[in-house]
């Protein structure tokens, strides 16, 4: 009877389609349709919409400063998510050898993520502080210069996205370690029979096995990176002069934030949600490649 | 002898008397003493959304008199500052409001409720004999341009929306010690050119490492709540020039922006030159990180900021400068001499389907009695008969009073009822924040120029 065992299988999904259609459909939707209406409480539209077709959309196109926060939020991503993997990477394989206390090691690796990424930029705020911080501080009792980390247009970038590093380079060190376990050890063990050590062992068979997992961890830090938000309105609000000022941050402040510009706020939204998908697809096509090489 | 014995008598009556008459003016009378029914509304609740604020702080605790007086209930919410702007925006959109009464910023958070309709007029309920004694609430004790920040859709003549509970005027604080120390005697410095040269060389490296230690100033610098106390500075320099009242100095009466204007151009420089003395990292300063910075002894001077925050400089839980502090008001520019104020008030949403109680709440949360109480905590209040009140003055640290009593004379409340002006504002800090960076005053203040004049071109009030 399989007309019967659909329908038995649609009423076991049906909870979950009412769940994920209340809290994502709907609201997708209602931002893609708000996108379309002028719709800024700041002018007393709370309750009055007005249909504007792609008005927010042509009005965003031509925003400097929109564009200038999806540079810099590429920026930030790019910085963060190297630096993330190339230590995370370097992490998990001290991590997977037998050494004695690795549990210390990977409890603290870890330790981080558990930490929420407002109280982890308000800490960071604290530590960071030129004057007041202990980093500078510390610096200085070692007689090292202690640079002024958040409020240097040129600095503050990559001192967020050491921050994010870390954050969540045990997001990365986690992936990695699940996938070098599952590694067969003989392979090793042939390889090394052959006379491969090293580098070589690594670059021929430690990478191409854990392919799936790198391409794995490096999507999840795209998109999250991509979304940074908390430690910029935490730590900089976006400065100096707008360098730190992310894609989430510009919505924010159209939005609810300040400016209470919802139509223009959520345009902004989709178009940098497809900005997001387009670059997941540059990821989801190797990866697809490689499952079924 | 009989004469001088009647002189000493009647000395000792006139000093009596005098006492008495004193005693009267200490005293508000209080809630109890007003003849409404404050019974009216027993057995109801409400709940009030507060900022997490020295008022706050200090009313709290007096909640119980007020639920014990009328037997309501009252449920208090706080919110950290930067949490509570949308959440008093949601909230009073919603068709259930989730409270019946909400701290409510003078300018732009009150304008976008009012433009929504989401606020209730207040007069009715202030000319109500049922509701309001009138004789003894002495609505006409506010401070008028405290008022005004409440007053909609014209600051001069619209309906209030809002009771002013905690004002703040912009005024300067400084180390006394430290002037003192270095020779220079603040009653010499009466010009901003005087004050500056004084703060450049208070950037003191006191344990002769080759680094600062004690910056000269300290400066807001981080993000757009700067406005108020950038007004300030901007008022400052304006001088007695006349201005439009809804759109502060920064557009003319046909909406051309005036920020290439010499004296809006000397604000800003002033600005970026006090950012420019202040402890690095200060484009992320906000009031707290500068109070931090003043209250931790690593700034001499605090520029243009609030005057309650005089209530956490000389608490000793959370400043290392007690009984250090000199309080100053903005000093004069060549204009003439002005700052701005900001206040908060108490506002009840439109929705509310506790109005009555919510009203009687306020009108107890802001009588002559409770602001007394509240004020010798936050020293802000917004009413002229705390200002003069014996009790009030002895609990004023010293110097204070008279720098508050000087600014506020010259204060000019901090309103910009803009379209878009929050959009402006924002181009504003990014002027700032180039000053401080190294451009050019004027450079910064052409792009904001231009920026300014686009976005009133749009909002369809500059042709």
């Amino acid at each position: 009877m399989p007309r019967q065992r659909a329908i038995t299988a649609y009423g076991y999904l049906l909870p979950s389609i009412a769940v994920l259609g209340a809290v994502v459909l709907y609201p997708v939707l209602f931002g893609l349709y708000a996108s379309f209406h002028d719709w800024n409480w700041a002018l007393g539209q709370a309750e009055g919409w007005k249909w504007t077709g792609l008005g927010n959309y042509l009005t965003l196109l031509r925003d400097g400063y929109f564009w200038h926060s999806v540079g810099v939020t590429l920026y930030f991503t790019v910085v963060a998510v190297a630096v993330e993997f190339i230590l995370g990477f370097a992490i998990a394989l001290l991590l997977a050898q037998d050494i004695k206390g690795a549990w210390f090691f990977r409890a603290a690796t870890v330790f981080p993520l558990m930490v929420s990424d407002i109280v982890a930029a308000l800490l960071w705020g604290m530590i960071l502080n030129p004057s007041l911080g202990i980093l500078n501080y510390g610096l200085s009792v070692l007689h090292l210069p202690g640079p002024d980390w958040v409020g240097n247009p040129q600095l503050v970038v990559p001192t967020l996205a050491a921050v994010d590093a870390w954050w969540q380079t045990g997001n990365i060190v986690l992936i990695l370690l699940a996938g070098l376990s599952g590694i067969p050890k003989d392979r090793f063990e042939m390889a090394s029979i052959d006379g491969a050590h090293g580098w070589r062992m690594l670059w021929h068979i430690t990478i191409p096995s854990l392919m799936p997992f790198i391409l794995v961890a490096l999507v999840f830090r795209t998109i999250d990176c991509l979304r940074v938000f908390a430690l910029a309105w935490g730590i900089t609000s976006g400065g100096p002069l707008r360098a730190s000022e992310f894609s989430q941050l510009f919505i924010y402040t159209q939005g609810f934030g300040r400016l209470f510009n919802m139509g223009y706020a959520a345009a902004a939204s989709v178009v940098f949600a497809l900005i997001v998908g387009v670059v997941v697809i540059f990821y989801v096509g190797p990866m697809q490649r490689r499952l079924s090489a | 002898m009989k004469m001088r014995r009647f002189l000493s008598v009647a000395t000792v009556a006139l000093t009596l008397s005098l006492l008495v008459a004193n005693g009267v003016a200490a005293a508000p009378l209080p809630p109890s003493k007003a003849k409404i029914n404050w019974r009216q509304f027993e057995g109801q609740s409400i709940t009030v959304l507060m900022v997490a604020h020295p008022w706050q702080k200090a009313v709290e605790p007096l909640i119980p008199q007020f639920e014990k007086l009328t037997g309501i209930k009252v449920n208090v919410v706080v919110q950290a500052e930067d949490l509570f702007w949308d959440r008093s925006q949601l909230g009073m959109s919603s068709p259930n409001p989730p409270f019946d009464v909400t701290y409510l910023a003078m300018g732009i958070n009150g304008l976008t409720a009012y433009k929504n309709g989401w606020l209730e007029p207040l007069d009715e309920y202030l000319n109500n004999p049922k509701l309001t004694d009138k004789n003894w609430f002495e609505f006409d004790d506010f401070f008028p341009a405290d008022v005004a920040g409440f007053r909609m859709p014209k600051p001069d003549q619209g309906k209030v929306y809002g009771i002013p509970m905690a004002g703040e005027v912009y005024l300067n604080f400084y180390r006394k010690d430290l002037f003192k120390q270095h020779g220079i005697d603040v009653r010499k410095l009466k010009t901003m050119d005087d004050w500056l040269k004084a703060v450049k060389s208070l950037n003191l490296d006191t344990n002769k490492d080759g680094k600062t230690d004690i910056y000269g100033a300290t400066i807001r610098g981080a993000n757009a709540g700067i406005i108020d106390e950038l007004n300030a500075m901007v008022a400052d320099y304006w001088g007695d020039a006349p201005y439009q009242t809804d759109r502060f100095v920064y557009f003319d009466e046909n909406w051309r922006p005036r920020f290439t204007d010499p004296r809006i151009v000397a604000a800003f420089a002033t600005w970026g030159e006090l950012m420019k003395n202040s402890a690095p990292g200060v484009t992320s300063f906000d009031w707290y990180e500068c109070t931090t910075q003043f209250a931790q002894g690593r700034a001499a001077t605090y520029w243009a900021d609030a005057s309650l925050f005089a209530s956490i400089f000389e608490d000793p839980k959370q400043s290392a400068v007690v009984g250090k502090v000199g309080y100053a008001p903005l000093p004069a520019t060549k204009n003439g001499h002005n700052t701005a104020l900001f206040t908060w008030g108490l506002a009840i949403p439109a929705r509310s389907k506790h109005k009555g109680p919510a009203w009687l709440f306020i009108q107890w949360a802001t009588s002559q009695a409770i602001d007394l109480e509240v004020s010798q905590k936050t020293f802000a209040s917004p009413r002229k008969s705390t200002w003069d009140n014996p009790t009030f003055k002895k609990a004023l640290p010293e110097g204070l009073g008279e720098a508050v009593a000087a600014s506020l004379a010259v204060a000019r409340p901090s309103i910009m009822y803009v379209d878009a002006a929050d959009k402006v504002i924002l181009r504003m800090l990014d002027a700032l924040h180039a000053i401080a960076l190294g451009t050019p005053a004027e450079k910064a203040m052409q792009k904001l120029q231009d920026e300014a004049t686009q976005i009133v071109k749009e909002a369809g009030l500059y042709k």
